[in-house]
C-alpha cells in the first residue's frame, strides 16, 4: 500500500467517513499548506499524549481535574450522570446547570459485550463514599439501555440514605405539535404532568 | 381504507406492470403461476415492507434482475398516500409522499391490508409464535404505542439470555433491572393482548355461523402466565426462575412464552379440528381482526383473499362476500372466473406482460 492509500485507509477510522470522503481528506492533505497539516499533525499527536480522563469525572482534560471538576463555584455536591463526553458537551453548551458530572462511557447492553465492569460505575461508588453528595441525577439516554442502566444505578445508589436520586423528566419536546408526536411519547407527558403553581 | 393504484417491477414473476384497483371489488384470475399472489404479496408488501409468506427481499427479486421496486397510491379517510418500495443492491429504500423514510416502523398505520389464506392455516397449526404474531399484528394496527412495548420488552428478553448464555449472569442487579423491564412492558403486553382477546370472543363465534352455518361454538383462550398478579409478584416469579433459566441458558418465564389457543367446542382446534373447519376458522378471524380494526379506526382495512373462492363452496362464497361488500375494498384472487355481480373490475392476470 502506497502512503497516498495509507491515509485515505487512515482517515476512515473517523466516524461518518467513508471511502469517498476520505478520498477528499486525503487529497486536500496533499494540496493544503504545510503549516496546516502540521498543525493537525502536533495536535492529533498531543491529543493522544497530554489528554487524559479527569480524576474524578471522566471528562478530557490536560490536567489532573477537568475545568468543571476544579471549578469552586460550582456545586460539587450535585452529580449528574451522563453515558458520553458528548452528552456532558450538550449540557454545557445548554448553561444552567452548574453542578458537576461522571462520565459512564456507555450503557449497560451485555450483547454488545458491555456489563457493569466496563463502566466507569465503581468509580461512582467511590466518589459516592468518598465525598459529600446531596444529589445524582441519573441523566442517562431516554431509551431501552438507559433505562436499564438508571434502574442498575438506583438499585446501586439507594442503600446511601442522605442520598436524592433523581432523573430528567420525559414529555413533550418544546417546539412540536401534539399532533404529530406518538402515542408512547404523549403517554409519558402525561404521566409526568406536574402542577402548575402559578404562571 | 383503499388502494388506488400499485406499479410492480421485477418483483418476483411480475417484470413491470400497473395494476388499477376498483372501489368495491377487483377479480383477478388467471391460471396458477400467472403471478396472482404475487400481485397481492406486492400489495402487502407495500404496507409493511415484507411478505405475508416470510420469505427474505432477495427471494423477491425476480432472478436474473439487479433490483425491484413496488409503489402505489393508497388513501385512508380521504386523504391520499403515496408509499413507494424497493432494494437495490442489498439497499433497501423506503419513501412516504416523496420523503426517505428510514425504519419501516415509521410507515406503520398509512395502509392496511389483511390477508386471507385459507391454505395457510400456520395460525391454528403453527407455533405459539405465529399466534403471538398473529395477535401483536392486530393489536398493532389500532394502537400505534402497542410495538415500543414490544420492542423494549423483547430488548430486555435478549440481553438477560445472553447473560444467562455466556454464563455471566452472577451480577444480580443486573438481572434485576432486565426483570424491571420485562415486568413493567409485560404487564403492558398482557393486558393488551387480553383485551382485544376478549374482542374476538365477543364476535367470532357468530362471523363463524355466518360463513359456515355451523353451530360450533368458537372460543379464544389467552394462556399467559403473565396472570393479572401485580409488580412484585411477577418480578419476584423472574427471581425465582434464575436458577432454572441458568440451566436453560434462557429466559422461561413471561409473554413471551404466552398462547392464543383456538378452541371450537370445547376442543383444542389445533389438535381436534378438520382441515375444513381449520380453513373456515382461518377465514374467521381475519373478518374478526377486520371487524375490530373496523370499530375502532371507523374504517375497514384492504382485504386481499387468496384464492379462497375455489376453497368454498357457492353459498359460503356469497356468505363471505356479504361481509365486505358495500363496506370495505376487496382484491380476490382466483384460478378461474367467477361472475360475482355487477360493479367488479376483472384483471386477467395471463394478459400480463412477464
Amino acid at each position: 500500500m502506497n502512503i497516498i492509500d495509507e491515509l485515505k485507509e487512515a482517515f476512515k477510522i473517523l466516524p461518518g467517513v467513508g471511502n469517498r470522503t476520505a478520498q477528499r481528506f486525503t487529497f486536500y492533505a496533499i494540496k493544503a499548506d504545510k503549516e496546516s497539516i502540521e498543525r493537525l499533525s502536533r495536535l492529533l499527536n498531543e491529543v493522544k499524549e497530554k489528554i487524559h480522563p479527569c480524576k474524578i469525572c471522566g471528562n478530557p482534560t490536560t490536567e489532573e481535574l477537568c475545568s468543571i471538576c476544579s471549578d469552586s463555584d460550582r456545586d460539587h455536591s450535585t452529580v449528574l450522570i451522563v453515558e458520553n463526553i458528548e452528552d456532558l458537551y450538550q449540557i454545557e453548551t445548554a448553561g444552567k446547570y452548574r453542578g458537576v458530572y461522571h462520565i459512564l462511557g456507555g450503557h449497560l447492553a451485555p450483547l454488545e459485550n458491555i456489563t457493569p465492569e466496563k463502566l466507569r460505575i465503581k468509580e461512582l461508588i467511590e466518589r459516592v463514599e468518598s465525598s459529600k453528595i446531596d444529589e445524582v441525577i441519573l441523566a442517562l439516554n431516554p431509551n431501552t439501555a438507559g433505562e436499564v442502566t438508571s434502574i442498575y444505578l438506583y438499585d446501586l445508589l439507594k442503600k446511601y440514605k442522605n442520598i436524592k436520586i433523581t432523573k430528567p423528566s420525559i414529555g413533550l419536546p418544546y417546539g412540536s405539535t401534539i399532533h404529530y408526536l406518538d402515542n408512547y411519547t404523549i403517554i409519558q407527558g402525561i404521566n409526568e404532568r406536574k402542577e402548575i403553581k402559578g404562571y | 381504507m383503499k388502494i388506488l393504484d400499485i406499479n410492480v417491477i421485477n418483483f418476483r414473476n411480475i417484470k413491470e406492470k400497473k395494476f388499477e384497483f376498483a372501489d368495491t371489488v377487483t377479480y383477478v384470475y388467471g391460471e396458477n403461476g400467472s403471478g396472482k399472489t404475487n400481485l397481492l404479496e406486492a400489495i402487502y408488501y407495500l404496507s409493511c415492507g415484507k411478505s405475508f409468506r416470510n420469505v427474505k427481499d432477495s427471494d423477491i427479486r425476480m432472478r436474473e434482475t439487479e433490483y425491484f421496486h413496488v409503489d402505489g397510491t393508497v388513501s385512508s379517510d380521504d386523504t391520499k398516500h403515496k408509499i413507494a418500495m424497493g432494494m437495490k443492491s442489498g439497499e433497501k429504500k423506503i419513501i412516504l409522499d416523496g420523503k426517505n423514510i428510514k425504519k419501516v416502523s415509521e410507515l406503520f398505520g398509512v395502509f392496511i391490508p389483511v390477508v386471507f389464506s385459507p391454505e395457510d392455516t400456520s395460525v391454528i397449526n403453527g407455533s405459539p409464535m405465529i399466534r403471538r404474531r398473529f395477535i401483536d399484528r392486530m393489536i398493532a394496527s389500532i394502537d400505534n404505542d402497542y410495538i415500543i412495548y414490544l420492542k423494549k420488552y423483547n430488548y430486555a428478553l435478549e440481553q438477560r439470555n445472553k447473560l444467562f448464555r455466556e454464563a455471566i449472569d452472577n451480577d444480580e442487579n443486573l438481572l434485576y433491572a432486565y426483570e424491571k423491564i420485562l415486568t413493567e412492558n409485560g404487564i403492558i403486553i398482557a393486558e393488551r393482548r387480553r383485551e382485544t382477546v376478549d374482542k374476538l370472543n365477543e364476535i367470532i363465534t357468530d362471523i363463524y355461523f355466518r360463513i359456515t352455518g355451523a353451530k360450533d361454538r368458537i372460543f379464544v383462550n389467552y394462556k399467559s402466565e403473565f396472570t393479572d398478579g401485580d409488580r412484585d409478584d411477577l418480578l419476584l416469579r423472574y427471581r425465582n426462575k434464575r436458577g432454572n433459566d441458568k440451566l436453560l441458558k434462557r429466559t422461561s418465564f413471561g409473554v413471551h412464552t404466552d398462547d392464543i389457543q383456538i378452541v371450537i367446542n370445547g376442543e383444542n382446534s389445533r389438535y381436534f379440528a378438520s382441515t375444513g373447519e381449520k380453513k373456515s376458522l382461518v377465514v374467521a378471524l381475519r373478518i374478526a381482526e377486520s371487524d375490530i380494526y373496523n370499530k375502532i379506526k371507523n374504517e375497514y382495512p384492504v382485504m386481499l383473499l387468496d384464492d379462497i373462492f375455489s376453497e368454498l363452496d357457492e353459498k359460503r362464497r356469497r356468505n363471505l362476500l356479504k361481509f365486505f361488500i358495500d363496506k370495505a375494498q376487496v382484491i380476490i384472487t382466483s384460478p378461474e372466473r367467477y361472475d360475482i355481480g355487477t360493479g367488479v373490475a376483472y384483471i386477467n392476470m395471463e394478459q400480463i406482460d412477464g
